[in-house]
């Protein structure tokens, strides 16, 4: 496996590689070691502040096709490209961040070049007998690991399992021109809708407010809304309340759905199964909030209530704002007496 | 007109209507703990047993096997003794058929009656799971829960029970004179559900007291239990009992609400005091208020009347001939009168009551209707039983407990 | 049209974890006797989104497929009972203890030995393994452009137009015929089978094929086609420790709970 490249696909999110594909990139960098090839990320419409930003977080080589109207997730010009960079280049595995886009990516690429493929993976180690990854099934209820016997291996990786490299503008690199012929591009994206959504992204939020069947009601989620804006946090949801149409289903947490990892993540009227775990077991810090002491969702959570969320979460918000008011003070009165 | 698709399944391999079954509510592990039963849907007098209301006040316990029950027949008898499973299957047997209905059924019916509250519903039946999951968490509902919740119906059922006379059990037993009483006692455990109790009753302004840990327990008086048709049974609708139904033995108490129907009983004790079980002086109880000094258990149900067809959500029905059918039963004896009212309830006249007519078994009846003008009807139903009994028999009270005042249907012909 | 929807027969994704077990040393999760078995629901989803595009077209031909054990044609018999037309039951013990791999293989393999094939559709991934790779999978295999996520399917004219959810809201696709689609559960909740349909499905007709009937070599199909070897299968570790808050009112635990999470500076 030494001296074969490493290779990354990159997604971009308003114009810049998202947190997942440098958390990729720099699993990459650390599965490459001292003995490994060169770090290749696979970026179709990097130019050439997008490629300095991938060699700065650990790529030595960035593919892309140079072409802007590829910044978002097109399938059929997105697998093209990764298979041509892996044509040309023999990676011993491919990487992407476990996303729609990754989850669509992964195993076309992996049937197209021979591949075997994993996705959805929380640990991935390197040994002399290749690579072995670890991964949710059964609902994230049980975990798998499991080794591969092909030569290349395309994994999808699950946010916050990873870290990403500090950005090191010394670091040099180099560009490869992808040349894509479209006209083998059978299916077209024709439009994209895109969520007005609250100000902050669940994906990227600090903290996270979810709701699930024990809200009893899409009422529930104004009550989640409140406490959000408060602690200037995003509204999640697991899959009951989705599919009861109590709030869309982008707002879904879990194995299906986003997967977030906030400082905190407050869990309210969630159970804790594994499904949803699965998307919000990597927060920092976990509170629920939950009628029944016995809810899985215990076990996983650093501080626990166990009471009605329509009786807690307003004296919360209180709490927190007197609380904020009180540190105000108390700073405005040390800087008065320095 | 929502007309219901008939659902298909497969049924010994062969494509079939699907069975009804039980709404069920599920433990943690999966198991069924509770269950209304599909009313509507049911086309005879006796219901399948997967089709059979379940209702626990306590935790249902582990199944034991017949091989290591025993039942102790104590107390205040010439010789007291213990039956193993084969012992009870060797005395006398007899069948019953009759109803089993939870006190608490279509207790929400009051308050729509009393105060225009929301009107249950037959078939659009609440999240048993949920409560199950609530109730086995010991959490309490919020008050905004209770008043906006709808009640329990459909927990009633029919079936055919095959056991033990109690009366040959406490003949062998020898009853003393003075005993007033026998107290059956099952293997389920517990403590006592505040929940429960808050949600029947509709509100959580007052105490309940804590009893601990109890055994389910009920004082049936002697004159009941020496009936003939009180009898301790260990089959259900042909087979052994079902686990949740109260396997290897439960108690049948005809005309006398579910409450009474002891389940996994294992011991029988003749007594010459009435003692004080939790399920017949706190709660299953009349009463006016939760304070009332007076508050005796409940016993024989009253008369009891359901309409099956049509039901509320059946509306708008088109002009032409339509079926009226229902169930009738009485607590105290057979039905002997049925009396359906267009006119929501100005004038009546009596509707087809069907054979047989049996004292603790529900009788169908029918009403050939035709509606020729369009407009709204309220549809009402009136029994009578063999006692000369006409509903309704019960008062309010605040336990909401035997409810059998008339409920009309209100349906739109178009 | 022709459209074949490709079901996995799982045990019951609603049964309780407490259920299974996981035998660590033959690497098996076994799920307690008499645990139901039933259609995987993205698969169920799938099948429902080819009835929506039946019924929008007047007509079409839905064929029904399954790779499994002679139990999974209890599996067809539901699809064929939702409406579906025919059945193809794939079941040969060479197709044993394969991977995501060996499963596309057999399932293309069949779907082009079928012939007329428009649209492959399956569900986003099974409820027993999650891997979600069996229907880009056979879309790579038989060269056939694959949408992934459907929320919606809509077939005009020769050309599928398909609402793919996304993370941050959802793609318009479209491709000409034949594609392969996999269905995601914001599609909405699958039909019960009617009786109408159940008893039409006792007729219709389910062919079973072997390996060889797909003229596949035994070196790509079951153990010996796998492209993983499965090294451990465990349930992971549950970090303890969780500080309830007390409180005798709700009003005492929130303020309780603002002070812990002031303390711990994540205000």
């Amino acid at each position: 496996m030494s001296a074969r490249s490493f290779e990354v696909v990159v997604e971009l999110s308003a114009g810049k590689p998202t947190a997942l594909s440098l958390e990729v990139l720099g699993l990459a960098r650390r599965l490459a070691g001292q003995d490994g090839g060169p770090v290749c990320a696979v970026c179709p419409a990097a130019d050439e502040a997008i490629t300095a930003d991938l060699i700065a977080h650990g790529a030595d080589r960035v593919y892309s096709a140079g072409e802007p109207l590829l910044a978002d997730y097109d399938s059929d010009a997105w697998t093209a490209c990764a298979a041509w960079a892996v044509r040309t280049s023999d990676p011993a595995v491919v990487l992407v961040g476990h996303t729609t886009s990754g989850a669509d990516l992964a195993p076309r690429l992996a049937f197209r070049v021979q591949a075997a493929v994993a996705t959805g993976c929380l640990g991935v180690e390197r040994n002399a007998d290749g690579l072995r990854i670890t991964r949710p099934c059964y609902g994230g209820n049980v975990h798998e690991t499991v080794s591969f016997k092909t030569r290349l291996t395309v994994a999808t990786l699950r946010k916050g399992c990873f870290d990403a490299l500090p950005r090191d503008t010394a670091r040099r690199g180099d560009t490869v021109k992808i040349p894509l012929d479209r006209s083998t591009l059978r299916a077209r994206v024709i439009e994209r809708q895109r969520e007005s959504g609250g100000d902050v992204r669940l994906e990227d939020a600090r903290v996270v407010i979810a709701g699930g069947r024990g809200l009893n009601g899409p009422e529930g989620f104004e009550v989640l809304a409140r406490l959000a804006r408060e602690l200037r946090g995003a509204v999640g949801a697991s899959r009951v309340p989705c599919d009861l149409g109590w709030c869309p289903h982008s707002m879904q947490i879990g194995l299906t759905g986003k997967t977030v990892t906030p400082e905190l993540y407050i869990a309210v009227g969630i159970s804790g199964a594994g499904h949803h775990m699965a998307g919000c077991g990597n927060a920092r810090n976990i509170i629920a909030i939950n009628t029944d002491p016995d809810a899985a969702i215990y076990r996983e959570a650093r501080w626990g209530v166990v009471g009605d969320y329509r009786k807690v979460i307003p004296p919360l918000i209180e709490a927190i704002r007197a609380l904020r008011g009180a540190e105000r003070k108390s700073n405005a009165t040390a800087d008065r007496r320095r | 007109m929502p007309k219901r698709e008939i659902e298909g399944d497969w049924i010994l391999g062969w494509p079939d209507r699907k069975r009804p079954a039980i709404v069920p509510g599920k433990d943690a592990e999966g198991r069924v703990i509770n269950g209304r039963a599909p009313v509507t849907e049911l086309a005879g007098l006796i219901t399948p047993t997967e089709a059979y209301y379940i209702v626990n006040q306590l935790e249902a316990p582990e199944p034991v096997h017949p091989d290591d029950w025993k039942l102790t027949v104590k107390g205040e008898v010439e010789r007291a003794f213990e039956l193993d499973f084969d012992g009870l299957m060797r005395l006398p047997g007899r069948t019953v058929r009759a109803v089993t209905e939870c006190a608490g059924n279509d207790a929400g019916f009051f308050d729509y009656l009393r105060t225009g509250a929301k009107k249950p519903s037959r078939i659009n039946q609440q999240d048993m799971q949920k409560r199950a999951e609530q109730r086995v968490k010991g959490e309490l509902p919020s008050s905004e829960e209770i008043s906006s919740e709808s009640t329990t119906t459909c927990a009633v059922s029919a079936g055919e029970f095959t056991g033990a006379p109690l009366a040959e059990i406490l003949e062998r037993a020898g009853v003393k004179p003075g005993a007033v009483c026998v107290r059956a006692r099952g293997f389920d455990t517990g403590h006592p559900d505040t929940a429960v109790i808050y949600r029947s009753v509709g509100t959580r302004d007052f105490q309940v007291p804590d009893p601990g840990v109890i055994h389910y327990e009920k004082a049936l008086p002697l004159e009941k239990a020496l009936d003939p048709d009180t009898i301790l049974a260990w089959a259900q609708n042909g087979e052994y009992l079902w686990h949740v139904h109260g396997s290897p033995v439960r108690l049948i108490v005809p005309g006398w609400s579910g409450n009474w129907w002891v389940k996994w009983v294992e011991a029988l004790e003749v007594m010459s005091t009435t003692p004080r079980p939790f399920y017949q002086t706190e709660y299953f109880v009349y009463g006016e208020s939760a304070q009332d000094p007076n508050k005796p258990p409940l016993t024989a149900m009253g008369v009891r009347n359901i309409i099956t067809e049509p039901l509320d959500e059946d509306s708008p029905l088109p002009r032409g001939s339509h079926m009226i059918r229902g169930r009738a039963w009485s607590g105290m004896g057979a039905i002997t009168r049925v009396e359906v009212s267009l006119d929501g309830g100005r004038s009546w006249t009596d509707a087809h009551l069907e054979e047989p007519r049996e004292r603790w078994l529900w009788r169908r009846w029918s009403y050939l209707w035709q509606a020729n003008q369009p407009g709204q009807y309220r549809i009402m139903a009136r029994a009578t039983d063999e006692a000369g009994r006409v509903q309704p028999q019960t008062p309010w009270n605040f336990q909401r407990k035997h409810f059998d005042w008339i409920v009309p249907t209100d349906v739109t012909i178009v | 049209m022709h459209i074949v929807v490709c079901v996995k027969q799982v045990p019951d994704p609603e049964a309780a974890f407490s259920m299974f077990k996981v035998d660590e040393q033959a690497k098996k999760v076994i799920p307690a006797p008499g645990l139901r078995l039933v259609v995987s629901p993205f698969d169920e989803q799938a099948l429902e989104a080819a009835l929506r595009v039946r019924e929008a077209a007047g007509e079409a031909r839905i064929t029904v497929m399954t790779l499994g054990t002679e139990s999974a044609r209890a599996a067809l018999k539901h699809g064929l009972a939702m409406g579906a037309d025919d059945g193809v039951l794939l079941a040969d013990p060479a197709f044993e203890d394969g991977d995501a791999y060996t499963t596309a293989r057999v399932l293309a393999a069949a779907v082009g030995k079928l012939g007329d094939c428009d649209m492959v559709l399956t569900g986003r991934q099974a409820a027993d393994w999650d891997a979600g790779v069996v229907g880009c999978g056979i879309a790579e295999l038989l060269q056939l452009p694959a949408i992934t996520f459907a929320r919606d399917v809509k077939v005009n004219n020769g050309t599928v137009r398909v609402e793919r959810v996304v993370d941050t809201g959802c793609d318009v696709i479209e491709a000409p015929l034949p594609v392969v689609v996999t269905v995601s559960n914001e599609l909405g909740a699958a039909r019960a089978p009617s009786l109408r349909e159940t008893m039409r499905a006792a007729r219709k007709p389910v062919v079973t094929w072997a390996a060889t009937d797909l003229g596949l070599p035994p070196g790509d199909v079951g153990r010996a086609g796998t492209r993983r070897t499965l090294e451990r299968l465990f349930v992971p570790e549950r970090r303890g420790a969780c500080e309830l808050v007390a409180g005798a009112t709700p009003e005492e635990q929130g303020a309780k709970l603002a002070r812990c999470l002031l303390e711990a500076k994540l205000l």
